[in-house]
C-alpha cells in the first residue's frame, strides 16, 4: 500500500487546493500516470501516481488541504 | 590645387587638432598644478596622477557631445577636466573645501557635475560600468540620444563587475562606450603580472561587442576610435569597448615613486611625454605656431591657477555639515515624528497575501508613473513572471522596456537601477533572496547609499530594492541581514508584517527621494501574511511604528514575520493574566524610537525580537537606546529574543531551534514578570 500526501511545491507553500482527480475512486492507476491536480498560490500542477494499483481517495475535489495531508492510498 | 572644400576640411581638421591640444594642455597643467601643490607642501591630500594619460582624456572628451554623460574613476582629473567640469568646484572638492561641488564630502573619488555631463565618479575599481549601464538604460528608455562613456583603468578589467556590465550592455544594446585607459599599471602591478590577455579589447568579443585598441598617446587615434563608438551607440548599434594604451608617468598616488617600474623604461617614457610629443607634432606639421600654443597654455594655466588658489584658500567645513545630506531633508536614522500618523483608509477591503498586495501596488504605481521600471531575475512574463509570481503579468501590461528580465548578475541589477535613478527614473530592483545582498553589496553600500552624501545633497538615488527572507532553504537562502543595511548610512530599511502594511509601505518607498530596502518574508507571501487590504490606495509613511496590540505589562518590539509570533505569544500569555503590547516597527531606518519609548514607559518591560542573528543585531541597538532613555523606569532587564549565532541550518529541527518563535517569546516574558 502506498500513501499519497499533499506535496510542497515551494518553500512558502503550506497548503493546496485539490482541483481534479484523474482516476476515479476504486479505479486503477499506473505508476507515473497523472493521478490528481493541485493549485497553490504559486503553481497549478498535475501530480503523478507514485505507484501502480487501485486508488482509494480520502479527500474531496475542491477542498484545500495542508502539505503532508493524506489524500489517497494506492493498493 | 586645393579646392574650397579641401580647404574647409583642412580648416576643420586643424580646429580639431588645436582643440585636442587645448584639452591636453588643460589636463596637463591641472595635473602639474596639483602635483606642485602636493610636493611643495602647499596642500595635502590623496591624489592619483594622470601624467601621461592626457591624450586619452582629451580624445575621448572631444568625441562626446555636451549632453553625453561621463562616468569616471578616482584617477579622473583628466576625464572631468576635459569634459568641462567647473574648475573651482572641482579643486574645492578634491581639497575637501566648502566650495567643492559636493561641499568637500566626496573628494576626488566622488566627483559629479551634472551640468557638464559628469554623471558620477567612483573610488571602487571596476564599479563604474555597472551604473553607467543604468544611465544609458534611462537614456534608451527615454530616447534622449545620449551616450554614456565610462572610463576605467586596465586594472579594472580583472574584476567581475566590468564583465557583467559588458554582458548586460551588449544584451540590452545600451548606448555605452567602455573606455579602458590602459596605463600599463594596475595600481603598482604590471599588466603581465595580472593577466595573460595581451589586448584587453579582445575581451569584447566574449560579449559580442566590437572591441578596438588604439595608441593612447595620440589624441587623434583616441578621438577617432571613441567617435566611431559614440556614433554606433547613438544610432542604436550598442556598446563598444575602446582600449587606449599609454604609460602612467607618475606613481599610483602622489608619494609612490614607482620603484616597481623598470628604471630605463620609465626614464625613456618620461623623456618623451605624450603632451610634449603632440605639441612638436602640431609645430612640425605647421598646424600651429609656438606662440599660439604658448598663448593657449598661458591662458589655461592662469585659469587653473585662479581656480586652484580659490579652492586652496576656501573655508574649511564646520562640524555642522557632518550630519547633513545623509537623507533628503537632512533626515537621520531616527524618525522625527513630524509626519502625521497614518491610518488605513476605511471602506471596502480585499483578502490578499503579500504576493498579491505587492503585485497590486506595483501595478497601480506603474500605471500612474511611467518613470517606474522593474529590474530583476525572471520577473518578466517570458521568464515565468517571477519566482514567486509577484510581477506576473506586468511585462505584458507595461512592456519589456519597463519590466526587464536581467541576467543572473546582482551587481548589474543594482548598478542598472542606480544609474537609472541618477538619470531620473524610479527603478524597483528585485534581489530574489536577501542572501544575495552580499553579491551586490558594493553597489548598494558604496554607491546607492552614498549618492546623497557624496553629492553634497545635490542628488539622491530614489530606488527601491525588494528582497525576500527565505525559509527552509538552508544557510544561503534563508538569512535575514537587515542589520547590514541598517549599519549603512543612507539606506532606508522597511519590513512589513502584513499585506495591508506592505501595500502602504511600498507606496511610501516609491515616493521616497532616498533608496529603500523593502524586505519581504517568504512565510508571509501566501497564507501566512493573508489579511484584509483596503481597496483604496494609501501610503504608510516611513518611520511610523504600529502598535498591533495594546497591553499594559510588557512590550514586545519586533517586525516582519516575528510580529505574528508576538501576537501568538500575547494570546497565550493572556490566559496567564499577562497583558502584552506588541509594537511592530514596520520601518527600521528611520527608526520610530519614540513609539517604542512611549510603550515601554507604560509597560516598564521590554522584549526586543527579530529573526536575524541576535548578536550585534538590531535588537542590541533598540535595547541600548531604550536603556539609555528609560534606565530608571524599567522594572526588569530588557530581553532579546532572536536568531542564534549560527547560519540558518537546512535541517528543519535545527532551523526551528535557530529561529525565535512564540514559545521563546513567552518564556522571555515569563522570565521578567
Amino acid at each position: 500500500m502506498t500513501e499519497v500526501r499533499i506535496p510542497k511545491p515551494g518553500d512558502a507553500i503550506t497548503e493546496a487546493e485539490l482541483t481534479a482527480i484523474h482516476v476515479p475512486d476504486g479505479g486503477t492507476v499506473t505508476e507515473g500516470d497523472p493521478l490528481y491536480a493541485i493549485a497553490t498560490d504559486k503553481v497549478e500542477m498535475d501530480i503523478e501516481a507514485p505507484a501502480s494499483g487501485v486508488v482509494s481517495w480520502k479527500v474531496e475535489v475542491g477542498g484545500t488541504y495542508s502539505v503532508g495531508e493524506l489524500v489517497a492510498v494506492i493498493a | 590645387m586645393a579646392t574650397q572644400l579641401d580647404t574647409e576640411a583642412q580648416s576643420s581638421t586643424n580646429d580639431r587638432a588645436i582643440e585636442l591640444y587645448r584639452l591636453m594642455s588643460k589636463v596637463h597643467h591641472a595635473d602639474a598644478r596639483v602635483r606642485k601643490g602636493l610636493s611643495s607642501g602647499e596642500i595635502a591630500m590623496s591624489y592619483w596622477p594622470v601624467t601621461g594619460q592626457e591624450a586619452m582624456s582629451a580624445g575621448a572628451a572631444l568625441a562626446l557631445s555636451d549632453t553625453d554623460q561621463l562616468v569616471s574613476t578616482y584617477r579622473g582629473l583628466g576625464d572631468v577636466i576635459a569634459k568641462g567640469i567647473d574648475l573651482a568646484g572641482y579643486f574645492g572638492e578634491i581639497l575637501g573645501r566648502r566650495t567643492g561641488l559636493s561641499r568637500g564630502k566626496a573628494g576626488a573619488m566622488g566627483i559629479s557635475d551634472p551640468d557638464h555631463g559628469i554623471a558620477w565618479t567612483t573610488g571602487i575599481v571596476g564599479a563604474g560600468p555597472l551604473f553607467a549601464n543604468g544611465i544609458a538604460l534611462a537614456a534608451s528608455i527615454r530616447d534622449t540620444q545620449q551616450v554614456v562613456l565610462v572610463s576605467f583603468g586596465d586594472g579594472a578589467t580583472s574584476i567581475g563587475y566590468v564583465h557583467e556590465a559588458m554582458n548586460m550592455a551588449a544584451l540590452w544594446n545600451l548606448p555605452v562606450v567602455f573606455f579602458c585607459q590602459n596605463n600599463a599599471w594596475a595600481e603598482c602591478t604590471a599588466m603581465s603580472r595580472y593577466t595573460r590577455t595581451e589586448r584587453l579589447s579582445d575581451r569584447a568579443a566574449g560579449y559580442a561587442m566590437p572591441g578596438v585598441t588604439v595608441d593612447g598617446t595620440d589624441p587623434h587615434a583616441v578621438h577617432d576610435a571613441v567617435a566611431e563608438a559614440v556614433a554606433r551607440a547613438r544610432s542604436g548599434g550598442g556598446p563598444t569597448f575602446v582600449e587606449a594604451v599609454a604609460y602612467r608617468l607618475q606613481g599610483h598616488y602622489f608619494g609612490d615613486t614607482m620603484a616597481y617600474a623598470d628604471p630605463d623604461e620609465l626614464a625613456a617614457k618620461r623623456a618623451d611625454p605624450p603632451f610634449d610629443r603632440y605639441r612638436r607634432r602640431l609645430l612640425d606639421e605647421g598646424i600651429a605656431t609656438a606662440e599660439a600654443l604658448d598663448r593657449i597654455d598661458a591662458e589655461l594655466a592662469e585659469e587653473i591657477e585662479a581656480a586652484f588658489v580659490a579652492a586652496r584658500d576656501a573655508e574649511p567645513l564646520g562640524a555642522e555639515e557632518l550630519t547633513r545630506d545623509v537623507f533628503a531633508g537632512n533626515g537621520t536614522e531616527l524618525s522625527d515624528g513630524a509626519v502625521p500618523r497614518a491610518s488605513l483608509p476605511d471602506g471596502e477591503t480585499e483578502e490578499l497575501g503579500l504576493v498579491q498586495a505587492i503585485h497590486r501596488t506595483l501595478d497601480r504605481a506603474m500605471a500612474a508613473d511611467d518613470s517606474i521600471i522593474l529590474l530583476g531575475e525572471d520577473i518578466g512574463d517570458r521568464s515565468g513572471g517571477g519566482m514567486f509570481k509577484i510581477t506576473a503579468g506586468l511585462s505584458a501590461k507595461y512592456g519589456e522596456r519597463r519590466v526587464r528580465d536581467t541576467p543572473i548578475a546582482e551587481s548589474s541589477i543594482i548598478g542598472a537601477a542606480l544609474g537609472a535613478s541618477l538619470a531620473g527614473l524610479r527603478p524597483v530592483a528585485e534581489l530574489m533572496f536577501m542572501d544575495f545582498l552580499g553579491v551586490a553589496m558594493d553597489q548598494i553600500a558604496n554607491h546607492v547609499a552614498k549618492v546623497r552624501y557624496m553629492s553634497g545633497g545635490r542628488r539622491g538615488a530614489p530606488l527601491v530594492i525588494r528582497s525576500m527572507v527565505g525559509t527552509a532553504a538552508g544557510p544561503q537562502h534563508s538569512q535575514a541581514v537587515e542589520a547590514w543595511a541598517m549599519h549603512t548610512p543612507g539606506l532606508k530599511v522597511v519590513w512589513p508584517s502584513t499585506a495591508a502594511d506592505a501595500a502602504g509601505l511600498l507606496n511610501a518607498c516609491l515616493r521616497e527621494d532616498d533608496p529603500c530596502l523593502f524586505i519581504e518574508s517568504m512565510k508571509l507571501y501566501y497564507g501566512g501574511g493573508k489579511g484584509p487590504v483596503p481597496v483604496a490606495d494609501y501610503v504608510i509613511p516611513l518611520g511610523q511604528a504600529d502598535v498591533k496590540r495594546t497591553g499594559s505589562d510588557v512590550t514586545i518590539c519586533t517586525y516582519g514575520v516575528m510580529v505574528h509570533a508576538a501576537l501568538e505569544a500575547a494570546n497565550a500569555l493572556k490566559a496567564e493574566g499577562i497583558s502584552v503590547e506588541v509594537v511592530d516597527l514596520r520601518t527600521l531606518v528611520p527608526l520610530d524610537l519614540q513609539t517604542v519609548l512611549d510603550s515601554v514607559r507604560k509597560t516598564k518591560r521590554l522584549i526586543v525580537a527579530h529573526e536575524s542573528v541576535g548578536f550585534c543585531g538590531p535588537g542590541a541597538e533598540i535595547a541600548a537606546a531604550v536603556g539609555v532613555e528609560l534606565f530608571g523606569e524599567l522594572a526588569a532587564p530588557i530581553q532579546r529574543v532572536a536568531g542564534t549565532y549560527t547560519p540558518v541550518p537546512r535541517a528543519a529541527t535545527l532551523e526551528a531551534a535557530c529561529r525565535p518563535d512564540a514559545a521563546k517569546l513567552s518564556d522571555a516574558v515569563r522570565r521578567i514578570m
